[in-house]
């Protein structure tokens, strides 16, 4: 209003255009600077930059760790996330020997060994969820995962006896919570955080990630899907769901997703092969051998990827019938079951997101 | 009004505006193909091994490329515009079992030689990411 | 044209740009590839560059982006239209300085360097310099809608009461 006052008074015609030159000046000031602080609504600009993305992939937690960026740019984010991975490895992997989980290990049957805040929440929730499947998801699995050595690929089938002395020597039950420690009574026990860490690690990169400002990004733990936000140009991202059956990467279908974990157990992951038998690494603490439910794989979608680590597991040691009670019972939680023949089972919640191929 | 009538017709300037334009995309399209060579006209396979630089090969030609680091062996096969891992000295052979990748984005893993090949450009990929 | 006309239709030009950037936002007028539309706000700049003159077509242009990105964008497809529109500006206003061309080739030329201004600015903020491997694309698309942009307001013309487009100079 101002201006136009200005106007009025000036009737030199390059005095007025000077006026219009300072104002466009102050004006693409203004534009640029209150414009990063106003939201975006990204379904009416539809990705006018072509999306420009950056991806990494690192190796931790025996794993392959890769990371995606979308409408991002900074590369050195994603080595953030790297650090805080390795930060956390340091605390929950049992290969690593200065490790919390390694410690609480060695101090079975002796001494509680105190830990931090991140290893408590981890064991913490893995004894919830000890509760929630009777027993079945154990932390406790390390001496017969150690046992049958499946992970590298150099396992045998071990003999009943071995099986029995290290089948003994798993029970949540024997594992103790006095505030930061956490104690395994039994001499010979381990601990073993393989099958809920990496869920855990994908929420802490997720945080990280969410600080630093990232909008819309893909973190895949070996397999293990957690994504922020949809795609830049606002719909969901695209995730494919493993073919139990098929060579790696062949996908039986895909499911949409936006700000949620996608974690996926199942027979096919990591196995070696004895007279024509195939031997999984998802080890039933209640027969000391690969868990025979009836399921080939089964697939869980919640917002925390710890959940989704457990519940998959949790639910592959189940099987059908009452793996799915689980699953209801925890809430935002939705599940798709493959099971020995090929047939697909999912919950209600799932369906509007589920794409089957072919 | 003669003024606009001759802005409604093209005046034998507009030449002038029309040559500089052309001008102007054939340098770019010159320099793009010169600067950014087979990668701008077609899918490659990154090849992105522990400690190396990556490197990249175009996916329409077939060939074979053994990949050595320090962690081991691998053999990459790049077969009617597909890659895939034809051999490792790991253990699981995992890689191995992957199927052929050849979609923009699509990626192995050999998992104890540290090694991943991506598939950069060409045709795009309908999913993000696989969860297994 | 009065002085209180010419700040009249270019408030109404303003208007009329922001509307034509939102109805853009909601059908947009796709290519087919990613990051070219038509850009249906630059009939309104370049009509305003003929009517009114460089300098309000610049105010009209800075007045739009801020509006636009305001309401709906954010901050760098701010930066990048800005980029784009300044540049495209600049160079339209020196070819219709000199008289010597039609408004389509005018426009033409305003098409292809708000594309260049746009990936320019699109290379500063990504720092990747691989963008420019989209210039040929964006130059064959920023002549095309130019020269569509630069028909669009020649018939805006022919429609509009003859003063509007006589008045400057």
């Amino acid at each position: 209003m101002l201006w136009f006052g200005y106007l009025k008074m000036n009737e030199s015609k390059l005095f007025l255009g000077k006026k219009i030159g300072v104002f466009c000046f102050f004006l693409a000031v203004l534009c640029i600077l209150t414009c990063s602080g106003c939201g975006k609504t990204d379904e009416n600009v539809k990705a006018e930059q072509n999306g420009s993305s950056v991806s990494d992939t690192g190796f931790f937690l025996d794993t392959a760790v890769t990371i995606t960026l979308y409408d991002w740019s900074e590369e050195e984010t994603i080595q953030k996330a790297f650090a805080e991975i390795q930060r956390l490895e340091q605390l929950l992997s049992v290969e690593l020997e200065d490790s919390e989980a390694a410690a609480i290990s060695a101090g079975a049957g002796k001494q509680p060994a105190a830990v931090s805040e991140e290893t408590l929440e981890v064991v913490k929730t893995a004894q919830a969820y000890a509760e929630k499947s009777g027993g079945k998801f154990d932390i406790t699995i390390g001496p017969l995962i150690s046992l049958w050595n499946i992970h590298d690929g150099t396992g045998y089938v071990p003999k009943a006896e071995e099986r029995e002395a290290a089948k003994a020597l798993v029970g949540y039950e024997d594992l103790t919570i006095s505030g930061n420690r956490v104690f395994l009574r039994r001499d010979g026990m381990a601990l073993n955080l393989g099958a809920i860490a990496k869920g855990y690690v994908s929420d802490r990169v997720k945080d990280l990630l969410k600080r630093e400002g990232v909008e819309h990004a893909v973190i895949n733990l070996g397999g293990n899907v957690a994504v922020i936000g949809g795609k830049p140009d606002g719909t969901p991202f695209k995730i494919g769901v493993q073919d139990p059956f098929g060579e790696t990467g062949e996908i039986i279908g895909m499911i949409e997703l936006e700000d949620v974990s996608l974690i996926s157990s199942g027979n096919y992951e990591r196995y070696f092969e004895q007279d024509g038998v195939r031997y999984h690494h998802i080890l039933d603490p209640d027969s000391g051998a690969p868990a025979e439910a009836g399921l080939s794989a089964v697939t869980v979608l919640t917002e925390k990827g710890i959940d989704g680590d457990a519940l998959s597991t949790s639910v592959f040691l189940l099987g059908a019938e009452k793996g799915l009670e689980l699953v209801k019972s925890i809430e935002g939680a939705e599940a798709l079951l493959v099971d020995a023949d090929g047939t697909i089972t999912m919950t209600d919640g799932l369906k509007e997101k589920w794409t089957a191929y072919e | 009004m003669s003024k606009q009538r001759s802005r409604w017709k093209l005046t034998k300037f507009d030449v002038l505006i029309f040559a500089g334009i052309i001008l102007l995309f054939a340098g770019s399209l010159f320099w793009t193909i010169a600067y950014f060579g087979d990668s701008a006209l077609g899918a490659y396979v990154r090849v992105c091994s522990e400690d190396e630089p990556a490197e990249r090969y175009p996916l329409r030609e077939d060939r074979e490329i053994r990949i050595q680091s320090a962690n081991g062996e691998n053999v990459l096969r790049i077969k009617d515009g597909q890659a895939f891992i034809s051999y490792a000295d790991c253990p699981d052979q995992y890689c191995v079992e992957h199927k052929p990748i050849g979609k923009s984005k699509e990626s192995i893993v050999c998992l104890p030689n540290q090694l991943v090949i991506t598939i950069e450009g060409g045709e795009a990929w309908e999913l993000d990411d696989v969860a297994n | 044209m009065l002085r209180t006309e010419k700040i009249v239709l270019c408030a109404v030009l303003t208007a009329l740009a922001a509307v034509f950037s939102y109805v853009e936002a909601l059908i947009p007028f796709s290519f087919g590839i990613p990051g070219i539309k038509l850009g249906l706000a630059n009939v309104v700049i370049v009509f305003a560059l003929y009517s009114l003159g460089f300098r309000f077509a610049l105010l009209i242009s800075c007045l739009r982006i801020l509006l636009v990105s305001a309401l709906f964008a954010n901050m760098t497809m701010a930066l990048y239209s800005l980029a784009g529109a300044l540049l495209s500006l600049a160079v339209m206003g020196a070819l219709q300085r000199t008289g010597l061309f039609s408004t389509i080739g005018v426009s033409a030329a305003g098409g292809v360097f708000h594309n260049i201004g746009q990936l320019i600015a699109a290379v500063l903020v990504v720092e990747t310099v691989s963008l420019l491997g989209y210039l040929p694309v964006l130059i064959a698309a920023g002549t095309v809608t130019g020269i569509l942009i630069g028909m669009i307001t020649e018939l805006a013309f022919s429609h509009t009461n003859k003063t509007a487009g006589q008045a400057q100079k």
